[in-house]
């Protein structure tokens, strides 16, 4: 039988499967006035080695950011913020602790859809949990986020059991959308 | 049950220089488009750039992007969507990557994220918005002077979800 | 399937390098996602440098970085493909976040590589960055080593190593 392409039968190369896996999808339904989505990835953490989640999203106060947090720890000490973002007029970057729904101002949300692309490495590893998220909305504005690079981090070496994505101060639209993965290291 | 989910859809290799490539026929069965471009071009031009197009539309594209020229930092917003904007096009190799969420709704506008990256001239992050409900079936990068350079690859993928 | 691991590397124990060699030749594009701390601060700074090395060739490379350090925004040139994460200074248990792209990295063509990189820390100071490199060499990549320089990475960094695989739906068209 001949060997399917992009298949080895070598040390380091594993089956056809795929090693990117879809995990669970949230659509904010027809009623929207969501405040949070949260996954439950306790059950995959002899299965997967790291995490990525895209999200395409709007909410309701478009004056609002998106945050993530782990899980459900919600205390203020317990993440941290950096960011480097284009305003459409400057590129700055700020930092930000303590901002009590977990690691703040992932995503910007605007009168355009948000996207997202957020990667979370060894997020069942005993280590603090550094999140990286590419995230934008094209709509130019001083303190918003049109086109950002942002990192955060889970001060916690516990291994993540849930995630959660927060609208902070505002609920996600109808038709908003939020999906989780996993990458396999093995 | 998880699903094996990242989807090879296209690939072109160009064998010969050329203005513009375009996917067509998407299937709209995906939750996510990745476009992995790789390429040169024919001249260099630090004024030049790719625009990214949707469905043929040239009109209802803006754009937020950000980039370091190694020297210093820009911002800027454009009444376009583009792959590549600011730092122009080189006859050295660059990547970019294109993320578009949501690709196939038809309830709300597309936005995507671009990473792009030419070694000796910038490395650039794009937000576009395409103004437009209908789903993407098609996607055009148009070099605005001088061709992709033979041996270009541009790779689509859809994702699952 | 089009995403496949090709190796996972947990450190055990300190090591300046981790290495991936007898790359396999049959995948499109390779994807690298690094979880690193450096067990010590060179420059007494919570965030060190390193970088990758192709083939065991250290010469050729070159890069332009945009970054952020929490309260300013800069651009600078290199000439080697960079990476930064967090050192012993950062927070305690705090590792960095990193993803390199390379298309094409088995053909005839020089090499571009595409950085994103996160540091993380509990203060104000810590890297955002996103860089673009280039390999200037044609040879098809058989080994890849992320290294520290002047320093360790700590046992529980890691990297893991994914090939890509372009294909053909059949349906989806070119032009």
């Amino acid at each position: 039988m001949p060997i399917p392409l992009g298949i080895l039968a070598a040390a380091g190369v594993r089956a056809a499967g795929g090693s990117y896996e879809h995990i669970q999808t949230y659509n904010v339904g027809s009623s929207g006035s969501i405040a949070s989505v949260s996954f439950n990835v306790a059950s995959y953490a002899s299965t997967y080695q790291h995490l990525q989640i895209r999200a395409v999203v709007s909410a309701a106060n478009t004056a609002q950011w998106m945050n993530i947090g782990f899980n459900e720890v919600t205390s203020a000490g317990s993440y941290y913020s950096h960011f480097i973002r284009g305003t459409g007029s400057a590129v700055n970057s700020f930092a930000s602790g303590g901002e009590g729904l977990g690691a703040a101002y992932m995503a910007k949300f605007s009168s355009n859809p948000t996207a997202a692309v957020i990667d979370i490495l060894d997020p069942f590893e005993a280590k603090n949990k550094t999140v990286r998220a590419l995230t934008g909305n094209a709509t130019a504005e001083t303190f918003g986020g049109p086109i950002m690079l942002w990192s955060g981090q889970y001060m916690s070496t516990s291994s993540v059991t849930s995630v959660e994505i927060y609208a902070s101060s505002t609920t996600f639209n109808a038709g908003s959308r939020i999906s989780i993965y996993g990458l396999k290291a093995s | 049950m998880p699903t094996a989910t990242y989807i090879p859809l296209q690939t072109i290799t160009l064998s010969s220089s050329a203005s513009s490539v375009t996917f067509g026929s998407i299937p709209g069965s995906y939750k996510s488009l990745v476009l992995v471009a790789n390429y040169s071009h024919t001249a260099s031009d630090v004024d030049a750039l790719v625009y990214l197009r949707f469905n043929g539309d040239s009109s209802n594209g803006s754009m937020v992007g950000m980039r370091g020229n190694g020297s210093t930092t820009a911002s800027y917003t454009q009444a376009n969507m583009f792959m590549s904007y600011a730092g122009g096009i080189t006859t050295t190799r660059g990547n970019s990557i294109i993320q578009i969420e949501d690709y196939s709704a038809t309830d709300k506008h597309k936005t995507s994220l671009v990473r792009s990256d030419l070694s000796n001239l910038k490395t650039e992050a794009i937000a576009n918005r395409w103004a437009s409900t209908s789903a993407v079936t098609s996607i055009a990068l148009v070099s605005s002077a001088y061709s992709f350079a033979s041996g270009s690859t541009f790779s689509l993928y859809g994702i699952a979800g | 399937m089009t995403m496949q691991v090709i190796q996972h590397i947990e450190l055990s124990s300190a090591s300046s390098t981790i290495d991936f060699t007898n790359i396999p030749q049959n995948f499109t594009d390779l994807s690298v996602a690094l979880s690193l701390r450096s067990s010590s601060a060179p420059s007494s700074s919570a965030i060190n440098d390193g970088g990758i090395t192709f083939n065991g060739s250290n010469s050729n490379k070159s890069g332009r970085l945009l970054y952020g350090q929490g309260s300013a925004a800069a651009s600078a040139t290199y000439t080697d493909l960079y990476i930064w994460y967090p050192t012993s200074l950062a927070t305690a248990n705090t590792f960095g976040n990193i993803s390199i792209t390379i298309p094409n990295y088995a053909n005839g063509n020089v090499k571009s590589t595409s950085h994103d990189i996160v540091t993380e820390n509990n203060a104000t100071f810590s890297y955002t960055m996103i860089f673009a490199g280039l390999w200037n060499s044609t040879a098809a990549i058989t080994s890849l080593q992320i290294y520290a320089n002047g320093t360790t990475f700590v046992a529980g960094s890691s990297a893991t190593l994914y090939g890509i695989l372009k294909g053909s739906d059949g349906t989806t068209t070119v032009s």
